[in-house]
């Protein structure tokens, strides 16, 4: 070889390895803890048992059983019933909250923070909160109600109105936290579009349809992808408010595999409905993607 | 009529919080009165008494922070270590690497409890303090956030450190860290944050009370069977609110609004 | 010091695209200030990033002094740069980044100290250098550029458009100043530029680059008068060169819209030769060469004046035959009318030929 050849080896050779040093902590952590769980899940799926003694393989047993259990069809709909319930709400009140905010000045950074306040809190903290908020007895919305004359209602023991209420804690959770981000973008707007828009006589509602919607559909449709991935996956409220019920109409996907695996012992089983989830998710998500580009064609 | 609008909704947002606050305060047979009493006559302070000494809520802050701490300061050097080799060097199987970590972004959590518990099981290392730090580590998001900021570094800064026979390591220190801190702010905000507000994962690993941290211990407040002592939850709730309220206010312009617009759009 | 030699470098970002840089050979003699010259996209930065060791070629070999240092790191081929945007340490003071490189190095407290109080003397720093960086203006961001670069002595300096974000003035005075810097520090210069004025100023020797290949190497009186091709020739000089396009007759001439004459015989004698094509051919004459005359008979007449433009101390003429068009610089106090008819005269030193290809007959 040449000496042309030697030296190109040896330099390839040390490139990679500075690089490798420099990634090796955070690619270890990587492959152990995220990569080869999911090639696990994967694999667990076809296995049984495994909690308290050793797995043995099922071969398509978990999934046959799972593509037919009606808890995990009730389940899947709780979630995404949640879901609808939730994000258009939070982002309608998330996108006026903003287009309010587009225009305050003075003690503006005194409302984003006090806006922000919820998101802050831990889901569990929220839920702590909020499960006092409905309290029936003194609850403060239940006081309210007193105060209207209105006869104080037991949100979380009433089958139909508990996942409503849990709606609500992540609607109020939410809707700071997506204000900001969306008043950031709106803020992003450049002001001649908005004056081109007056001089050629275009009312307010007209604006902000024709200018301001189109201008943040990038940052909205993402939001919007990313709030629905989030609530798809709903579990330390179920958790603290509800604990699944009643009768299981809280019960969201996630809860599910929890309870399957830490309560009922089959991680094969828990394996399935996560994957399952997953490819929800995705198929979702993809759909999602579908709609927000057809209507960007046709807005645009 | 602008203001009005923004005010409702402030206090929407406030109300449960002052409502819990004013609750702390109070004693437990106080609370059925009705109408209740927003500032409490005779603020009583046994609640927080009763939650310092009955339960060990200063142990649970102090895991909390240690919890988080430990892993922000780690990832802090690790991802910013990663992310330099993934955006300004080129090697065998970099976009490999890169693209694991960005499909990865989309996969639930919730997947990935159930493995992580057999894996952290396996490892013996069920209940420890690494089985609530380990698998943090493993999150893509700092890499790929800081891997945006260190993009945003002019590459002729680096050019000239290596014409003037700094080494990698010494590249990483003197002109990409330096270059990178806002982003280093943006990341540690939101690592920590996330650590503090964690609550499946370390429901999942730990058991001892030892371990509790301010989220499972928090939930411990509420069992599912007796009657919750609503004084001492609101309580336990006001003060678990302090440690991250000062954490936001110390970062706030950094965490609220453009980066986070910036790193969306791009 | 030393020289740099380039045996066929080449550098390919993508396989089916153009080199950026294309098989170049070159030899820099050692302490020669050599300017790499040509348009933006030319490949000229590239080159000189292979230099430095920024980038790897994909072929050929780069000696520094007689070092075969195709991958060697940068810091350790004994070179310095002066980047375009002066890439200095942002958080560090004008004295810390004119000490990095030493401190790199490892060099000794006293005598790194020495040899930044030696480069901030060259360019006259001294009072600013306890400044950060955003506390400095532009011309004295250069300066340091410039001082970090030789505190350390390297045996050849590289120069990538320094003087292109300064305003007019401040860079003919950096010109200046940056000849007084070689003449006081002996060491080999490679300077890039676009910037055909400084180019002719600074330069011992030029070569000028188009899309990745060296099109000619020489002295900038060769380049301007002796251009390789009808790039160079229409790059180099302000006004630029006019062609007009036309046709060899037999006899040893050369025909066009509005121009018929013989050509010197050196230039029909090297044409001829080849047995090309007699179509295709461009004559290019400076303006400097071209004269106006009276429409009485005489040399090529009928030529229309299109355009004036009055620049102080000389005139430039548009003058238009057709499709043919010609720039003619007129000396003090002379003046013709726009859209009068002139006649056109060409001194047989002024006319350059280039045939089908671009290349200069000469050449």
């Amino acid at each position: 070889m040449t000496e042309l050849q030697t030296a190109r080896r040896r330099h390839t050779l040390r490139r990679n390895a500075v690089a490798l040093a420099f990634l090796a902590p955070s690619l270890l952590a990587f492959s152990a803890f995220l990569l080869f769980p999911v090639v696990w899940v994967v694999r667990q799926s076809f296995l049984a048992g495994g909690v308290l003694g050793p797995a043995r393989w099922v071969g398509l047993e978990n999934w046959t059983q799972a593509l037919s259990d009606p808890t995990l069809t009730r389940s899947l709909r709780n979630t995404v019933v949640y879901t609808a319930m939730v994000v258009p709400v939070t982002l309608v009140l998330a996108l006026g909250l903003a287009l309010l905010l587009r225009r305050v000045r003075r003690g503006g950074v005194v409302v984003r923070t006090v806006v922000y306040l919820p998101s802050l809190a831990p889901v569990v903290l929220a839920a702590l909160i909020w499960v006092f908020m409905v309290q029936p007895d003194f609850g403060l919305l239940n006081v309210v109600n007193r105060a209207l004359g209105i006869a104080p209602l037991n949100l979380l023991g009433d089958e139909r109105l508990a996942l409503p209420t849990i709606a609500g804690l992540d609607v109020w959770r939410g809707f700071g936290f997506w204000a900001i981000l969306l008043l950031a973008a709106l803020l992003a707007v450049p002001p001649e579009l908005y004056q081109a828009a007056a001089l050629d006589g275009a009312s307010p509602a007209r604006r902000f349809w024709h200018v301001t919607l189109p201008s943040i559909r990038p940052v909205l449709a993402v939001a919007a992808l990313l709030a629905v991935v989030l609530s798809m996956q709903v579990f330390d409220s179920v958790y603290i408010l509800t604990n699944g019920g009643p009768s299981g109409s809280t019960r969201t996907a996630v809860f599910y595999i929890y309870t399957s695996v830490f309560e009922t012992g089959n991680p094969g089983y828990g394996a399935v409905l996560s994957l399952i989830l997953l490819v929800c998710i995705v198929a979702l998500t993809l759909a999602m993607a579908q709609i927000a580009r057809r209507v960007g064609r046709a807005g645009a | 009529m602008r203001r009005a609008a923004v005010a409702l909704f402030c206090l929407v947002a406030l109300a449960p919080f002052l409502y819990v606050l004013s609750t702390s305060l109070k004693q437990t047979r106080v609370l059925f009165d009705y109408p209740p009493d927003w500032i409490p006559n005779d603020p009583y302070g046994g609640n927080y008494t009763k939650l310092l000494t009955d339960y060990p809520f200063v142990r649970w802050v102090f895991n909390t922070l240690l919890v988080a701490g430990v892993v922000t300061a780690v990832k802090l050097c690790i991802d910013s270590m990663a992310a330099y080799a993934l955006t300004r060097m080129r090697f065998a199987g970099r976009r490999v690497v890169l693209g694991a970590m960005v499909a990865t972004i989309m996969i639930p959590p919730a997947l990935l409890i159930i493995p992580l518990f057999f894996i952290v099981r396996d490892a013996g290392l069920l209940d420890t303090y690494w089985a609530l730090i380990l698998p943090a580590l493993a999150n893509p998001v700092g890499v790929l956030i800081l891997r945006a900021f260190i993009q945003a570094v002019p590459e002729e800064l680096e050019h000239a450190a290596r014409v003037d026979n700094a080494n990698a390591w010494q590249v990483y220190r003197h002109v990409i860290l330096p270059a990178i801190r806002p982003g280093l702010v943006v990341v540690a905000s939101y690592v920590f944050l996330v650590q503090y507000v964690d609550f499946v994962w370390p429901l999942v690993a730990t058991q001892s009370d030892s371990k509790l941290l301010v989220s499972t211990g928090l939930a411990t407040l509420k069992p599912r069977t007796i009657n919750v002592d609503w004084g001492l939850t609101s309580a336990g709730c006001v003060l678990s609110m302090v440690p991250i309220t000062v954490v936001f206010l110390v970062f706030q312009r950094q965490l609220v609004g453009r980066s986070l617009v910036a790193g969306l759009k791009g | 010091m030393a020289g740099v030699r380039l045996s066929g470098v080449t550098r390919r970002y993508a396989r089916d695209e153009p080199a950026a840089v294309d098989a170049v050979s070159l030899e820099i003699a050692d302490g020669e200030l050599f300017v790499l010259l040509g348009p933006s996209g030319c490949g000229k930065s590239t080159l000189l990033k292979l230099i430095g060791g920024l980038e790897e070629p994909d072929e050929g070999e780069i000696h520094i002094g007689e070092r075969l240092v195709n991958y060697v790191s940068p810091g350790r081929r004994d070179v310095a740069m002066v980047f375009q945007s002066y890439a200095l340490y942002p958080h560090m003071t004008a004295r810390e980044n004119i000490r990095f490189p030493l401190k790199m190095r490892k060099v000794a407290r006293a005598e790194a100290d020495d040899a930044v109080e030696r480069a901030a003397g060259v360019l006259d720093l001294g009072a600013l250098l306890h400044r950060k960086v955003d506390a400095l203006s532009g011309g004295q961001r250069q300066r340091v550029a410039v001082a970090r670069a030789i505190v350390r002595d390297p045996a050849v300096l590289l120069m990538d458009e320094p003087l292109s974000n300064l305003d007019a003035l401040l860079r003919m005075q950096t010109r200046e100043e940056l000849l007084r810097v070689h003449r006081s520090v002996p060491g080999t210069i490679v300077y890039v530029t676009h910037d055909q004025v400084e180019a002719m100023t600074m330069g011992d020797r030029i070569g000028v680059m188009d899309r990745g290949r060296l099109v000619q190497v020489a002295t900038p009186l060769e380049v301007y008068g002796r251009p390789a091709n009808r790039f160079v020739a229409g790059f180099v000089g302000t006004p630029p060169m006019s062609f007009v396009d036309g046709e060899l007759t037999p006899e040893g001439g050369f025909r066009a819209e509005g121009i018929d004459l013989a050509l010197p015989r050196e230039l029909a004698r090297a044409a001829l030769r080849g047995g090309e094509d007699r179509e295709g051919w461009s004559l290019g004459v400076r303006p400097e060469a071209v004269q106006v005359t009276s429409l009485n008979g005489g040399p090529p007449a009928g030529w229309t004046v299109e355009a004036v433009e009055h620049l102080g101390a000389d005139s430039i003429v548009g003058l238009r035959h057709g499709r043919s068009f010609l720039r003619s610089r007129l000396g003090f106090g002379a003046t013709v009318t726009p859209g009068s008819a002139v006649g056109v005269w060409l001194p047989a030193e002024g006319i350059h030929l280039f045939d089908a290809h671009g290349r200069n007959v000469l050449a």
